[in-house]
């Protein structure tokens, strides 16, 4: 075992060798500690705010928020039936704002009622669903992380991955398919706008935030809360906005998610409602189906 | 909360000094460079406003590693537990030409991060840290022969989940400088 801890020693250290440029832990420490004072001081009067806001709410929804709740669950169900085009960009912004990094752009077709869809990203993945699966394009790095054991090794003849739960049909939201939104895997930087419009479709916490417009609509729009548990994990929730047009459509859903200091901010723009979406299964002969584990 | 000059100038001379270890320390525990940063600025700030109460003969990083261990044990618990993150992985693997060395330092963060809370703890500490075994038990709260137990298992899982590249860097390294040893 002495060989193995030797090596162990040696990929840790090139693990840990490519600090990102930017970092000031000085800085972060000093802010941090400007905020706490900040924040112990503001307390009480948010605590009294908080009083004033709950009693607000309270009055407000026997009369608003229902209508917001239904606009919401409504845009969110109408637009999971029906085609449309989708484009996603997804941001990290870390250490309180410090620097802020694009991560991933990603487009696709979807068209939930047949089952069928595609999409890509900036960095070369692909992934289509057809016939209640879904399949992803094996790009060099997947056959590379594959090679070393990591996601399942891919053969070479291989293009396409098929993954291994078939999809379930519809957009149902439910705890399987929020848990399977977490542990979505690697390489696959397309989010299932299915997937989050039954997310959008399940939230409870939704409120009016005035009127939305974009190229060639006008809308309404809204602030959600949405609190779920994946199996062998305590509750989380995520917060965002989504805008409704008059048509009553998901426009556009901006997601966030926090952790510690690191925020990961998700918007999916939707468009092009009702286009023809044509999409078919990758051939048998080029598709890799991972053993059930 | 007014300070003495000297200390802020002492703690700042010790986060300059020994921050990046730190950081490097806190990759291998979180998997990204983002949560590492987080948890060990997060860690610094407990620190600071202990650091007038720090016997000055001590070793600060004792004391910031006991820190780390703890609040990421409580982020641990208190969040919901993600997969390895993505940012990690796309990020280094959608440049072409990245250095082999990057990915697969990626792919051994990840794979780290795939490995049980406790088990990846002591793996970094023993192997990262290069800590004694009793001292790696008693900043777990645990016993020498579990901290034994995780390590063995730990390596075997690691070797396990990066197959031949865990084996064939050990045998580059041992037969010729093909890589760059550091």
């Amino acid at each position: 075992m002495n060989d193995a801890e030797e090596t162990a020693r040696r990929l840790f250290a090139m693990a840990a060798e490519d600090v990102p440029p930017g970092i000031d832990l000085l800085h972060g420490v000093r802010a941090r500690s400007r905020a706490r004072v900040v924040r112990t001081r503001s307390v009480v009067a948010v605590g009294a705010a908080g009083i004033v806001a709950a009693a607000t709410v309270i009055t407000l929804s026997a009369v608003q928020a229902p209508s917001a709740f239904a606009q919401v669950s409504r845009a969110a169900a109408l637009t999971a039936a029906t085609s449309y085009q989708v484009s996603e960009t997804q941001k990290i912004v870390a250490a309180g704002g410090k620097y802020s990094q694009s991560w991933t752009t990603a487009s696709g077709e979807f068209d939930p009622a047949r089952g069928v869809g595609e999409g890509t990203d900036n960095l070369g993945d692909q992934i289509r669903f057809a016939g209640g699966y879904a399949y992803r394009f094996v790009t060099a790095a997947l056959r590379t992380a594959s090679g070393r054991k990591i996601g399942g090794a891919i053969p070479a003849w291989a293009s396409w991955e098929r993954l291994a739960s078939p999809l379930p049909p519809g957009a149902n939201a439910t705890t399987a398919q929020l848990a399977a939104l977490a542990r979505r895997p690697a390489f696959l930087s397309l989010i299932d706008p299915q997937d989050m419009l039954a997310l959008l479709e399940s939230a409870t916490q939704v409120s009016a935030a005035g009127a939305a417009s974009g190229p060639g609509w006008t809308g309404s729009a809204y602030t959600f809360g949405v609190t779920f548990s994946a199996p062998s994990a305590p509750a989380a929730s995520i917060s965002g906005t989504v805008d409704v047009d008059a048509q009553g459509r998901v426009r556009q859903l901006t997601v966030l998610d926090s952790v510690g200091q690191t925020e990961r901010n998700l918007e999916i723009t939707f468009g092009d409602f009702g286009l023809p979406v044509s999409v078919s299964a990758p051939p048998a002969s080029e598709t890799f189906i991972p053993p059930t584990p | 909360m007014r300070r003495d000059s000297g200390i802020e100038e002492r703690f700042a001379a010790y986060v300059r000094e020994r921050g990046e270890h730190h950081l490097r320390v806190a990759v291998l525990l979180t998997g990204d460079w983002h949560a590492a940063e987080d948890l060990v600025q997060a860690s610094l700030v407990k620190l600071y406003r202990a650091w007038p109460r720090l016997d000055t003969a001590a070793d600060p990083d004792a004391y910031l590693r006991r820190i780390m261990i703890n609040t990421h044990r409580s982020w641990w618990r208190a969040r919901w537990r993600r997969e390895a993150p993505a940012a990690a992985l796309p990020e280094s693997s959608c440049v072409e030409d990245i250095a082999d060395r990057q990915v697969l330092g990626a792919l051994v963060r990840q794979a780290l991060a795939g490995l049980p809370r406790q088990q990846r703890a002591v793996l970094v500490l023993r192997y990262c840290e290069d800590l004694p075994e009793s001292e790696v038990a008693w900043l777990l709260g645990c016993t020498v022969g579990t901290v034994k137990t995780h390590a063995h298992r730990g390596l075997r899982a690691l070797r396990h989940l990066l197959g031949s590249e865990f084996d064939r860097y050990a045998v580059n390294e041992t037969q010729g400088p093909q890589r760059d040893s550091r």
